[in-house]
């Protein structure tokens, strides 16, 4: 079973995705923050194996959270969520470790790319709309 | 006529009551008791030089024993020429050298110098050639009316100045016939002054003398004029008019009667009924009296008291008045031949010799007599004139000629000389001195105020007027007036300028052609003469007004001929047919016949030989002076040219003559109801056969032309009757404030322009009517005129065209701008048969009245407007209310022409709190706030150097307030009727209040802006971060809906389902769009530089336009209001390219350039043209960019791409309450 915890803040979303993830058999939602604040806090006690974050968050971005989140747990799998896939986002992201970037558009199928994700692929989607 | 007492004072002076005023007490003499006491009826000055001794025999010997005269013979060449011998009894002829009393019937020959005083001759010093003019001086003071001269045989020019003396006193002079005379230059000379009675030979001259030296008209002694002698004077005057034309009734009684008592000895009348017989009875007696009155004689430097007085006060004075650069101006009005004004000419080039630089000066010398003006313009005096000009100023100022002296360089470059009638033509202007010595002095009391008024008028301010003035009460010695004159302060005084438009000294009008009404028909052969005399100034001519009938201008053409000098064509074909009757050449063996106008030669006889005989002379050269002689002696005159004693110019003429084979000459007036109208002349071979026969056919053919000439004088009188109507209405028409343009009918060629129309045109004046659309002229109502559509091609047409308004577009004349006005009348001009002949048109200038009206109105709409908008802030609160009323005060101000503040304005004192001393010390501009005052100050001296009306607004300083106020500011130029700028007037009205308003409004704008912003901002954002996370929020609930429904394996639900994912994920990319339509979230977040990039991707992936984008990184714009709108101008522009360029790429730039950051978008495409780009959204980025302190500059051209370009101020946002707040004082 696969551990997520997702940093997200707005609530329609947040739990949706929970909801969604843990309706697979292999995949389960370990926890749930609002701001990488909260995120920052909690990770060390759900032990993920996968980080899903929102890019724009309240307070410290999604980028930065990540950074900080992988000093803490080095073997954390980070997936950046967003609503827009910004050439200069994704390269922000990836450079902080991010393995895939995802727009929200896409979010649909959620649970086959974060298996694809915990299979070792890293990958952006988006297309077009970039 | 009212009688006048007439009374006679110290020895010849006549004055009468009514013209002096005050009661006339005088020393009443009696001639008769004056002859007693004086022993002599009259003293006789004798010229008798080379060849003078045979001629004062020959005078002598007609000379009875008791003749009662005195005769005074300053000769050197008697006793070289026989002495004494045979000049008479020893006891009545004496050799004197002076101190001795003259006495009656006595001769006294002196070698020496003589002068008389009284009855006293002593000897006097005298200069070489001037012994007789000395003497003649002399016995004119001493002897008065009773004094005479005879001119005898000799050389040189002696006695022709003295003799000016003798007949200004009223006196006699006569000269021996040249033709007798063995040396003729005196004589000729004396003959050649104008100044002789009679030309003679010695035998005829004692009857003559005796006559005038016995002869006392009862007329001026001190009996009053008789009631029996009124009718007569008013008959003689009224011949005068009627044979002559003049009007003797602007003369001065005094100088009439004093005029017809002279004609009145020379005639030996003693009573006035038989003297005005003779007028009536002699047709040349009433131009001889005329002349007589019109006399005068001019002297250098005349009283020299005067020119004293005006070389030592009045032309310093002159001078020192004077404006730099500008001319002295004199004008010598009534200069006679000359004298006055070369001898004023004098005193001023001597005067302004003596300054540094020698300023310039100008002596204008006019006289209505054309005789005199020609022998002014010739400037040749004889010289005697050594006397009054003295060695000195004669070697300066004159040249040595054969006739005596010349007028050098100097004086002819100083004056000149123009025809002028006082009465009738407008006097020239700015004069600084005007002298009319004797002027007045000659009219009538009737005309001496208009006359007095005219030569005010001349003056220039403070210029002075110099003459005599005949309203003094005190009877002085004629030669004592100009200097009682001066001792009269009021004649000195500066007289206040005439308020006339500054102009030459001389006006530049030609001199119009006699415009006086026809006189009776004999007397109209002078006038047609002298109007062809002169030549036609061309100008003027081609406007003339046509002659209406072709007839007249042929006779026109006839009598201008004759007065030329050649033959009327009546006359010569007449001559040619007696002629050529064989008959007659074998009679009289003529090799030539010629006839000569008499016109001058009746005026030229008592003046001896005047220039107009001279150039008759200068054509036919003896037969000139015989002719003129034969109308001397009203009598047929024969010469024989062989005969000896022929002095040196008939004797060479005669040689000449001589070589045509001629013997003798003969001629006979011919006369026309008494009038000599013209001289008929023989030449024939043989003397002898100049018998009774010969002379009857000569009479004959006198008679012929005689009858010739009566038919040409009808035509003559008819013609001038014509002219002299024409020349009034031209006149008037060449008065009309209105440029008047009179087209011929048959041609449309302008044949007559007024001079209005003709400073309008100025040198383009239109040659025909339709040259007139040149000037592009153009309805009220903007339509142009078609060619068949200007009025005066209309009125060509037979149209009347009235009250037409007419826009030129150009002003004819250069020197205006922009469109001009006209008021134009025209209509055809038909004779009496009611033939179109002309069409005439005026058109009066609008112009000025419009640009006032124009003016006036545009002031007044500002001001309604202003008080419209004041009225409504008025309404709004009782503080605005209150502010306003303090504001409201118009600020009222006026500069001179120059823009020089010359007048208080105390409502800009009340204003500013300004001291009139600043005020009018032009440093208004203190009160102007600093950041206005210099640009303020440019763009007012800019106006009033362009003359073009200032509106602008700028910071006052507000006393009451202690406030900078906003003043809107209007001046407009005020010309005067020549166009030049009078002064300025300016008004300012306090525009605080609307300025208040306005930067408010800018401020609303701004904060809208913002807050649309703001508000675009917090849409997006709900739109991003609420609405577009639940749309996620339900997409991924539907995919636990869905596998849901695939487990029941219901196909129609599950198609429900996808269809509901497709449309959420539609409402998905529709929020999506709009967030970034709104405010990109890249932009909020990211700043402008990223948010560019997104744009330029976005354009891509969309448009599949590549986007360059070169950024200075280091650039923050800082405001964020602004970031957005240079992220929105940008994602306008390229979306402008994207849509309508056709191209795939552009570039984006932003730079930075001190404080203003530039975003520049470029591309090479198609380019929009202006009209588009309002339409492409940018109007509304404009307006804001505005707002915000910024501007877009867009450069496009079809073909070569678009550069659009954003300047906005980086830093602070501006603070709207700038405007207003100044910098406290």
């Amino acid at each position: 079973v696969i551990r997520i915890h997702i940093v997200e803040d707005h609530v329609v979303m947040r739990e949706s995705i929970q909801n969604i993830l843990n309706d697979e058999r292999d995949l389960t939602v370990c926890g749930v923050s609002a701001s990488g604040e909260e995120a920052l806090r909690q990770v060390a006690e759900t032990e993920p194996d996968m980080v899903l974050i929102d890019l724009s968050l309240p307070g410290i971005d999604g980028v930065e959270v990540l950074t900080r989140l992988r000093e803490q747990r080095p073997g954390l799998v980070g997936v950046m969520l967003t609503g827009h896939a910004d050439p200069q986002h994704v390269h922000a992201a990836l450079a902080a470790g991010a393995r895939a970037y995802l727009v929200k558009r896409d979010a649909y199928d959620l649970p086959d790319l974060v298996r694809r994700v915990m299979r070792g692929e890293s990958f952006v989607t988006g297309g077009a709309d970039c | 006529m009212k009688p006048n007492l007439w009374v006679q004072t110290g020895d010849s002076l006549l004055w009468t009551r009514d013209l002096f005023g005050g009661p006339a007490v005088l020393t009443m003499t009696n001639p008769e008791t004056m002859k007693h006491r004086a022993g002599v009826v009259g003293v006789v000055g004798v010229g008798a030089a080379a060849g003078g001794a045979a001629a004062l025999r020959g005078l002598l010997a007609g000379l009875p024993a008791r003749n009662g005269c005195a005769l005074v013979v300053p000769s050197s060449s008697i006793d070289e020429e026989g002495g004494l011998e045979g000049l008479g009894p020893s006891h009545s002829v004496l050799r004197v050298g002076g101190g001795v009393e003259v006495d009656p019937d006595r001769v006294y020959v002196s070698a020496g110098g003589l002068s008389l005083t009284g009855r006293h001759l002593q000897r006097a010093e005298i200069l070489a050639g001037t012994g007789l003019d000395a003497l003649l001086r002399s016995v004119s003071d001493a002897q008065g009316e009773r004094s005479m001269a005879v001119v005898l045989s000799g050389q040189g020019t002696d006695g022709s100045v003295g003799i000016g003396a003798i007949r200004e006193r009223g006196g006699l002079v006569l000269a021996q016939d040249p033709g007798e005379a063995a040396f003729a230059s005196m004589p000729l000379s004396a003959i050649r002054s104008g100044l002789v009675d009679r030309v003679l030979p010695v035998a005829r001259m004692p009857e003559i003398l005796l006559r005038f030296a016995r002869c006392s008209p009862r007329l001026p002694t001190t009996s009053p004029l008789s009631d029996s002698d009124v009718p007569h004077l008013e008959r003689i005057l009224g011949q005068v008019t009627r044979w002559t034309g003049g009007d003797l009734g602007r003369y001065a009684q005094s100088v009439v009667l004093g005029g017809l008592r002279r004609r009145m000895r020379l005639h030996g009348l003693e009573e006035l009924s038989h003297y005005s017989r003779l007028v009536v009875e002699r047709g040349t007696e009433p131009s001889l009296l005329l002349a007589e009155i019109l006399f005068a004689v001019s002297r250098f430097f005349r009283e020299p008291g005067l020119f004293r007085h005006l070389e030592h006060e009045v032309i310093p004075r002159i001078f020192s008045r004077r404006r730099p650069d500008d001319p002295v101006r004199v004008w010598a009005a009534g200069c006679g031949t000359g004298e006055e004004a070369y001898s004023v000419a004098m005193l001023l080039i001597e005067r302004a010799a003596s300054l540094s630089p020698p300023p310039p000066v100008e002596v204008l010398a006019t006289d209505i007599h054309e005789p005199s003006l020609r022998r002014a313009e010739e400037g040749v005096y004889p010289e005697g004139i050594a006397l009054d000009v003295g060695r000195e100023r004669l070697s300066r100022f004159f040249i040595r000629v054969a006739r005596g002296w010349e007028v050098g360089p100097a004086l002819r470059r100083t004056v000149r000389f123009a025809t002028h009638d006082l009465l009738k033509e407008p006097p020239p202007t700015r004069a600084d001195l005007v002298l009319c010595r004797n002027l007045l002095v000659h009219l009538g009391p009737e005309h001496r105020a208009e006359a007095s008024r005219r030569l005010r008028e001349a003056l220039d301010a403070g210029g002075v007027l110099l003459g005599m003035s005949p309203d003094w009460g005190r009877p002085v010695r004629a030669a004592d007036w100009a200097l009682e004159d001066l001792t009269r302060p009021e004649l000195l005084q500066p007289v206040s300028a005439f308020t006339s438009a500054p102009g030459p000294l001389v006006s530049a009008r030609p001199a119009p052609v006699s415009s006086a009404p026809a006189p009776p028909a004999p007397g109209l052969d002078g006038v047609a003469v002298l109007e062809g005399d002169q030549p036609p100034p061309p100008r003027r001519d081609r406007r003339r007004l046509r002659s209406l009938s072709g007839e007249l201008v042929e006779t026109r053409r006839r009598v201008a001929e004759a007065a030329s000098g050649a033959l009327a064509t009546g006359d010569a074909e007449l001559l040619r047919a007696v002629f050529g009757a064989s008959a007659v050449q074998l009679e009289l063996d003529a090799c030539f016949c010629h006839v000569l106008e008499a016109g001058h030669l009746a005026l030229a006889a008592q003046t001896g030989l005047p220039d107009e005989v001279a150039a008759a002379l200068a054509r036919v050269p003896v037969v000139g002076s015989i002719l003129g002689r034969a109308v001397t002696l009203a009598q047929p005159v024969r010469i024989d040219l062989s005969s000896e004693g022929l002095s040196d110019e008939s004797g060479s003429a005669a040689r000449a003559l001589g070589a045509f084979g001629l013997g003798a000459v003969v001629c006979r007036p011919v006369a026309i109801d008494g009038h000599i109208v013209a001289t008929v002349a023989f030449g024939v071979r043989d003397p002898q056969r100049l018998g009774p026969r010969a002379m009857a056919w000569l009479g004959t053919v006198a008679d012929l032309v005689a009858a010739g000439r009566r038919r040409l004088l009808a035509e003559t009188a008819l013609l001038a009757r014509v002219d002299g109507e024409r020349a009034t209405n031209e006149q008037v028409l060449q008065q009309l404030p209105s440029a008047v343009l009179l087209a011929e009918a048959a041609t449309g060629e302008i044949v007559f322009a007024n001079f209005a129309a003709d400073q309008m045109f100025g040198a383009n004046l239109p040659r025909s009517a339709v040259d007139l659309s040149n000037w592009h002229p153009y309805h009220t109502d903007n339509r142009p005129y078609a060619p068949t559509e200007l009025p005066l091609v209309r009125a060509l047409k037979g149209e009347v065209v009235s009250g037409e308004e007419v826009c030129l577009k150009h002003h004819p004349s250069a020197v205006e701008r922009g469109p001009s006005y006209f008021h134009v009348n025209a209509a055809p001009v038909r004779d009496a048969s009611g033939v179109m002949k002309f069409a005439i048109m005026a058109c009066a200038d609008l112009t000025e009245q419009k640009r006032a009206e124009d003016a006036l109105r545009e002031l007044a709409a500002t001001l309604e407007a202003k008080v419209e908008v004041r009225a409504a802030q008025v309404r709004r609160t009782e503080e605005r209310f209150r502010t306003l009323v303090d504001a409201s005060a118009q600020i009222v101000w006026s500069t001179d022409g120059r823009g020089t503040i010359v007048e208080d304005s105390p409502s800009w004192r009340g204003f500013t709190g300004q001291s009139l001393e600043d005020w009018l010390s032009d440093m208004w501009f203190e009160m102007v706030h600093p950041y206005d005052r210099e640009s303020f100050r440019q763009q007012w001296e800019a106006a009033v150097r362009t003359i073009t009306p200032i509106q602008t607004e700028i910071r006052l300083f507000h006393v009451v307030s202690q406030t900078w106020r906003w003043g809107h500011v209007r001046a407009v130029p005020h010309r005067d009727g020549d166009g030049h700028v009078q002064e300025w007037v300016g008004m300012i009205s306090d525009v605080t209040a609307r300025r208040e308003a306005e930067s408010d409004r800018e401020r609303l704008g701004r904060l809208l802006l913002v807050a649309e912003q703001e508000e675009r901002q917090r849409i997006s954002r709900i739109l991003h971060d609420d609405l577009q996370q639940i749309l996620y929020g339900v997409m991924l609930k539907l995919r636990i809906v869905r596998r849901e429904v695939q487990r029941q394996q219901d196909p129609t639900l599950l198609a429900h389902l996808e269809e509901a994912r497709t449309w959420i994920g539609r409402a998905v990319d529709t929020t999506r769009q709009l967030t970034a339509d709104l405010s990109p979230p890249t932009l909020r977040e990211r700043g402008l530089l990223d948010a560019l990039r997104w744009i330029g991707e976005q354009m891509r992936a969309l448009h599949g336009l590549d986007v360059v984008l070169e950024a200075d990184p280091t650039i923050d714009v800082g405001r964020e209001t602004l970031q957005r709108l240079l992220f929105e101008v940008a994602r306008e522009l390229l979306f402008n390219i994207a849509k309508h360029a056709g191209v795939d790429r552009a570039r984006v730039k932003l730079s930075r350039d001190g404080e203003t950051v530039v975003l520049e978008v470029i591309d090479s495409g198609r380019g929009f043209s202006a009209e588009r780009v309002a339409g492409f959204g940018l109007t509304t980025i404009r307006e804001r960019l505005r707002l915000l302190g910024g501007r877009l500059e867009i450069t496009c051209r079809p073909g070569e791409g678009t550069h659009a370009r954003v300047f906005a101020p980086l830093g602070s946002e501006p603070d709207p309450s700038d405007n207003h707040r100044g910098e406290s004082r």
